[in-house]
């Protein structure tokens, strides 16, 4: 077994969203063609199309290196603000914290968007605690170790699934993992979400 | 020891002794045997130990030891045979890359141990006016009270800066280096998770939720980790008295590049709308005033969803 459906599209809008923040539209319209091509109807891709392709407003100036400006950088950021509060307004927070990430690598002046990441991932950690619920039940792994492999697993994935042995309960992986509980949650849930665990009830 | 070295420390009038990387008397010189009341024939070979009564005892031994284990040079004071002395404890690398140590004794002047003696007596008020500030912090947890509230907390801020320089003149008294040439440092995730801790209650019984993000470790950060977590402690409060049953309360810090070093940066993010401006502008000045205290960037927010957000950046020591 490789990756899921919808593992794959999870991974698919992720990137779809790291491109757009690091401006490669082009890149993140790829991804999120991908997803309609496995998904037609998913209104995650169907909305982030919408925004890529959009007007003038939303859709990244097509400028080289030498056409950009002293503001254009400035210009980067509000557009992504833009897009975010956008996303946030949809309750698409995973979609939101990626564009806060990417204008705050933008221009680390801005401390206050630091602040927007931290508030989302306050709320998305709510949603990830009413997902998995009891935090005292232990994770299982529900596939063939040796399928891992197959699922292109980010790193720190991949070491929280090591610690998932269907003993250790999520209280323990959080603390075991010296994650904080938002990533720890994150992980967890992506994993659950991928087929590649599943929480004993 | 060199015939030249210890001929010169012969016409010193400072007590010197010399001690071998086996924590043996090796030399002393005429003015130690003479304040002392000791024999340099007597005491050679013997522990260094044999040559100082009770506390003084213990304090050379500690200090001997952190100079041949640092290999720098410690000071720090004694008394023996009701006289009081500045020490200074120097290590010697013997031939064999074993460490000796040397030990300089200048008697102190009636008027240092008088004013190191006011020093303590100094630090005493300070820890119980602390004990004092701290008990009536506990009783000013109520709404009604947050007024005297900050004035007690600004009152332990101002005790803790009269406790910071009471030390440096003691240092500068007995001789030590100050610390300020050693800027202090603190552990972040220690100092949120106190401010957590001091605040949980009561959120608790305001039936509302406080939600901590901190990874296990983070890198230590400069400053005076007390003023960080009283501005911490001031700013959840904010949030508490200004919420409604809704309000989720975030409090979080992540590592993020800043220039060419990196930074911790430190957020509490309140939901639900903070009421009351004007008590609240209040409330923030004095976080604002923590903050760059201890050299850090502060700015405060409306959150994109409502409430309230501040963010503090800290760089990495």
């Amino acid at each position: 077994m490789g990756e899921s459906e919808a593992a794959k599209i999870q991974r698919l809008i992720r990137d779809g969203l790291d491109c757009f923040g690091t401006n490669d539209v082009s890149q993140a319209i790829a991804c999120w063609d991908e997803v309609l091509a496995i998904d037609p109807q998913n209104a995650k891709a169907l909305d982030y199309l919408e925004a890529a392709r959009g007007d003038g407003e939303t859709k990244p100036p097509d400028v080289g290196p030498d056409d950009a400006g002293d503001e254009e950088p400035e210009r980067e950021v509000t557009r992504l603000l833009e897009q975010a509060q956008k996303l946030l307004g949809n309750d698409d927070l995973e979609g939101a914290l990626s564009l806060f990430h990417a204008a705050a690598n933008r221009d680390p002046d801005r401390i206050e968007i630091e602040s927007y990441i931290d508030m989302v991932r306050g709320r998305l950690v709510q949603r990830y605690r009413d997902r998995v619920g009891d935090t005292g039940v232990a994770p299982r792994m529900v596939i063939d170790p040796s399928e891992v492999t197959g699922f292109d697993l980010a790193a720190d994935v991949g070491f929280m699934l090591s610690l998932v042995d269907g003993k250790t309960s999520i209280d323990e992986l959080i603390a075991l993992s010296g994650m904080d509980v938002f990533e720890a949650l994150r992980i967890l849930n992506e994993l659950v979400a991928a087929g590649i665990a599943e929480l004993e009830s | 020891m060199s015939t030249a070295a210890g001929s010169l420390l012969t016409y010193i009038d400072t007590p010197v002794v010399v001690g071998d990387p086996d924590g043996r008397v090796a030399y002393v010189n005429p003015a130690f045997e003479k304040g002392f009341s000791v024999d340099l024939e007597g005491v050679m070979g013997q522990p260094l130990a044999h040559l100082f009564d009770g506390g003084a005892r213990e304090f050379v031994l500690a200090s001997v030891a952190e100079a041949c284990e640092l290999g720098e040079t410690v000071r720090f004071r004694i008394r023996q045979g009701g006289v009081g002395f500045g020490a200074i404890a120097s290590p010697i690398v013997a031939e064999d890359a074993r460490v000796g140590v040397a030990l300089l004794l200048v008697e102190l002047a009636a008027t240092d141990e008088r004013s190191l003696t006011l020093c303590r007596e100094m630090t005493e008020c300070l820890d119980d006016l602390g004990r004092i500030l701290d008990e009536m912090l506990e009783q000013t947890g109520g709404r009604r009270a947050e007024r005297y509230r900050a004035l007690v907390e600004d009152g332990v801020r101002a005790l803790g800066r009269a406790h910071k320089w009471s030390g440096e003149l003691e240092s500068v008294i007995s001789g030590k280096p100050a610390s300020a040439a050693t800027p202090s440092r603190f552990d972040p995730v220690a100092v949120l998770r106190d401010a957590a801790a001091r605040a949980r209650p009561e959120f608790e019984s305001a039936g509302l939720s406080l939600e901590v993000l901190v990874p296990a470790q983070l890198p230590e950060l400069r400053g005076d980790g007390g003023l960080l977590e009283l501005a911490l402690s001031h700013l959840l409060r904010i949030h508490r008295v200004g919420a409604n049953d809704t309000s989720l309360v975030t409090m979080s810090a992540r590592i993020r590049p800043r220039g060419d070093g990196t930074s911790v940066v430190i957020s509490v993010i309140g939901s639900g709308a903070v009421e009351g401006d004007a008590p609240e502008e209040d409330a923030f000045s004095t976080v604002r005033s923590l903050v760059e205290e201890i050299g850090g960037e502060i700015r405060i927010s409306d959150a994109p969803l409502g409430g309230r957000a501040t963010v503090i950046r800290l760089m990495v020591a």
